[in-house]
């Protein structure tokens, strides 16, 4: 088993092995470089799905606009003052990193979670991507409730979706990652033409003047489709903070900050995080008032922008399905020495379109960004609190690196305890990552604290004998 | 041709965020504002699309 461990530990340091060194000086990029990096971010199929379910779940007007506003701030804020501090000091990825801190094996174990949660995400887009092709040709989407395909169709469809993008990224992911890449501010406008069409559609005055009574009454109007849970200004306000919490806590965006020349270069996620997460979710939210609140992206961006709307929706799925699905093969290579890159990403685009004839990734999508963030989340805690607090309690950093464990045990009962201690929090799943970081963060300071001290007094105790 | 190809991707790009603006001072009908953002979107497709292969032939060389 050890072997085994070993093995897929040295498959992972061979892949990630181009940027095993921290960046160096001349490397580093300027401002607009990560302006622009991050404004073509965050405006993906699931921006279709999220803004809509808001209306979905009742949320009103206001509530949503204070949530999104205070949200995203605290998003921009997490990234400014907790990833790109660490990155900008350490000038390595989360992966590096956390293999000093937590030892080989439970870095190779959190890549592959990683993966796994990555290959849900992307059978999500593709569950988008199905509902517009679904629509042209006569498939209905699941219902709200939905687990199990609702029809054989359906699950067809998705899945011939899902290998049509596999197939295109095995064939040539260069070409087609670059031209995934300049789809991206495409996809912007049609957000904004779509929710433009809509609005007379729903009685907005040409001057705008009744808008904000419109939003009120038509669309955010504070009342949830029945069978929807109610949401408040909390929920949203979490909700946006968390969308990207492996990013942020979660420090996965180190690969990108590590190139910073300071950490307040944070603050330019703000570039991609409102104009995606809160223009683009309040436009799928207007567009989905115009179809009766109906949670069929497909059927909501053509009656809002025609075709043009269509081909968005299937556009948005392939291009942020495409980079997962090369991720998850990444990862997945850990496991499969030896394979092909083709083959790799054939099998991780299978299992991701399996997934994704599941419809409750897709209707149960707020949950799953939810779940994603949290199950990840106290790793990052763990890198937080060895980075800062150790030197300030006087802890050792780095002992998995300085004892070569394959495993930081403390560390795995962190992680592990806290996922436990969220599960049976007896609050809204939107809320328990919160209480999780600062569990995670203080557990994992007082273990290694703890540990510290038993090893301290075994040495002294064998010296003075 | 690179360069074309990113000029006319830039020009399209535009284009689509010109069209719901037209559309909201009813210089648009609603079947020409869907028209012409469909056109404007295959425009920038092809552009894209041709600057993706360029692109990725002079990263080869």
């Amino acid at each position: 088993m050890a072997k085994r461990v070993k093995q897929l530990v040295t498959e992972t340091d061979r892949l990630y092995e181009f940027d095993r060194e921290p960046v160096s000086p001349d490397k580093l990029q300027s401002a607009w470089k990560f302006a622009g990096l991050f404004a073509g971010e965050h405006v993906a199929a699931t921006e279709f799905v999220i803004g809509a379910f808001f209306v979905l779940h009742g949320v009103t007007a206001s509530d949503l606009i204070w949530g999104l506003l205070i949200g995203n701030t605290l998003a921009v804020l997490s990234w400014t003052l907790v990833c790109a501090p660490i990155a900008v000091r350490t000038r390595l990825t989360f992966y590096w990193y956390l293999r000093r801190i937590a030892g080989p094996g439970l870095a190779t174990v959190y890549n592959i979670a990683n993966a796994l949660m990555y290959c849900i995400l992307a059978g999500a887009m593709i569950s988008v991507s199905s509902s517009a092709i679904g629509g042209v040709v006569g498939i209905p989407v699941p219902g709200l409730n939905d687990v199990l395909p609702s029809s054989a169709a359906w699950a067809v469809l998705t899945f011939c979706v899902g290998m049509l993008f596999t197939i295109l990224a095995v064939l040539g992911f260069d070409t087609l990652s670059r031209f995934a890449t300049v789809c991206s501010p495409w996809l912007f406008p049609i957000f904004i033409a779509g929710a433009v069409a809509t609005l007379p559609r729903l009685g907005v005055a040409l001057d705008l003047s009744n808008l904000w009574e419109v939003m009120n009454t038509r669309i955010w109007t504070g009342v949830p489709t029945p069978g929807q849970e109610p949401f408040t200004f909390w929920h949203i306000a979490f909700f946006a903070w968390f969308a990207n919490l492996a990013m942020h806590i979660g420090l996965s965006d180190m690969a990108m900050l590590r190139y910073a020349k300071h950490w307040g270069y944070g603050l330019f996620t703000a570039t991609g995080i409102y104009p995606g997460h809160m223009l683009a979710w309040m436009c799928s939210g207007i567009m989905v008032a115009g179809v009766n609140r109906a949670m069929d992206p497909g059927a909501m961006a053509f009656q809002a922008a025609g075709w043009a709307g269509l081909i968005a929706v299937v556009v948005a799925g392939w291009t942020t399905a495409n980079p997962t699905l090369y991720r998850a093969g990444l990862a997945l290579q850990t496991i499969t020495p030896g394979w092909p890159r083709w083959k790799i990403t054939l099998v991780a685009g299978l299992a991701t379109s399996l997934l994704a004839c599941l419809p409750v990734f897709f209707v149960k999508l707020l949950d799953y960004v939810a779940i994603y963030g949290l199950v990840l989340m106290p790793v990052g805690a763990i890198a937080l609190a060895e980075h800062w607090l150790f030197p300030i309690f006087r802890i050792e950093q780095y002992r998995a690196q300085r004892l070569g464990w394959l495993f930081n045990w403390p560390a795995l009962i962190v992680w592990f305890g806290t996922l436990a201690a969220c599960a049976v929090m007896p609050v809204h799943l939107f809320f328990r990552w919160l209480p999780g970081w600062f569990l995670a963060v203080t557990a994992y300071t007082v273990l290694q604290a703890a540990s510290q001290r038993t090893d301290t007094r075994a040495r002294v105790t064998m010296v003075s004998r | 041709m690179k360069a074309v190809a990113g000029v006319v991707s830039i020009l399209s790009l535009a284009v689509c965020y010109l069209i719901p603006l037209l559309y909201m001072r009813s210089a648009l009908g609603l079947d020409q504002f869907k028209h012409l953002l469909l056109a404007a979107s295959l425009v920038y497709f092809a552009a894209a699309a041709v600057w993706a292969v360029q692109a990725g032939r002079a990263s080869r060389q």
